[in-house]
């Protein structure tokens, strides 16, 4: 596992880790498979057209999914996800590069707790964003 | 126009509808699917003997592992509601997390219609529903609570 982040050393403005990802059409039908969402514009070619898109498409939670992987590894095992938002405002396409980013927005310590607010997005190679959203985590303290 | 009122008065009477009340057991093998499909490797998502020695002491789910389930049950509840549109995408969604799921957990899985609304859009009419989910297990912990957005055209 990765080294732990400490709340203290968090600073607003700072970039976390980015997750590049790709999604296969046969990770498409995986994704399908775990969630059971076989709605068919995540794998038939044809009925994706019909349905008025340029072509099979990436399961909005699959890139969610994605998201939420680039904020547990950077959480580390002592740190949690409290709350994740993504917006599919644009389609993501397999085989593009998916890329997931995160920025720190704010720090606070509410109810006992060091959270952490976040912007996160996934991007395309060109930076169009594809996913906004937000997220909330859990840092712990420097001993 | 008043076809268009008609659907808004259908639309309106859904809200606050109790669409799904379902359970289902977490298993190992659910959670280890959906880690595989996501490519995520973390061992605390599959590998028992790693898991195990972090504080959680076993396995748990990644965090849209319980929300992401049966979401073609979600979609078929709606269509059974006969809606006039043709495509559906998801529009966002929303997940607050409140306690680990681990393997054996029995999740309830309620959901209710909490908003819905039509706009205009510049190539036809769009319906916005939002489905929010309240996942709770045996011991009647709340876990997860998820906001869907559903957008019709």
């Amino acid at each position: 596992m990765v080294e732990q982040v400490f709340w203290d050393d968090v600073e607003v403005g700072q970039e976390i880790p980015r997750l590049i990802k790709q999604a296969t059409p046969r990770q498409l039908v995986k994704w399908a498979a775990a969630s059971g969402d076989y709605y068919e514009v995540h794998y038939n070619q044809d009925f994706a057209i019909k349905a008025g898109l340029p072509g099979i498409i990436v399961h909005g939670w699959l890139t969610l999914s994605f998201l939420a992987q680039m904020l547990t590894d950077w959480v580390g095992e002592h740190g949690e996800v409290k709350k994740v938002s993504a917006n599919y405002r644009r389609m993501n396409f397999p085989g593009e590069d998916i890329i997931c980013r995160g920025k720190v927005v704010a720090k606070q310590v509410r109810q006992g707790e060091r959270q952490v607010e976040l912007d996160i997005w996934a991007e395309r190679a060109n930076g169009e964003r594809t996913t906004p959203g937000k997220a909330v985590v859990v840092l712990p303290a420097r001993a | 126009m008043a076809e268009a009122q008609a659907l808004n008065q259908a639309v309106e009477a859904l809200i606050g509808r109790e669409l799904i009340c379902e359970s289902w057991e977490v298993s190992k093998e659910a959670i280890a699917r959906l880690a595989e499909a996501v490519g995520d490797p973390n061992p605390l998502w599959q590998d028992e003997r790693q898991a195990w020695q972090t504080r959680f002491g076993g396995v748990i789910a990644p965090p849209t592992f319980v929300a992401a389930q049966h979401g073609d049950m979600l979609l078929e509840k709606i269509a059974a509601l006969n809606l006039p549109f043709t495509r559906v995408l998801n529009g966002g969604n929303e997940i607050e997390f409140f306690q680990p799921v681990r393997p054996g957990d029995m999740i309830i899985a309620r959901g209710k219609l909490a908003e819905a609304k039509m706009r205009q859009g510049s190539q036809g009419r769009l319906l916005f529903l939002v489905l929010e989910m309240t996942y709770t297990n045996q011991r009647g912990e709340t876990v997860v609570v998820c906001r869907n957005t559903l957008v019709y055209s």
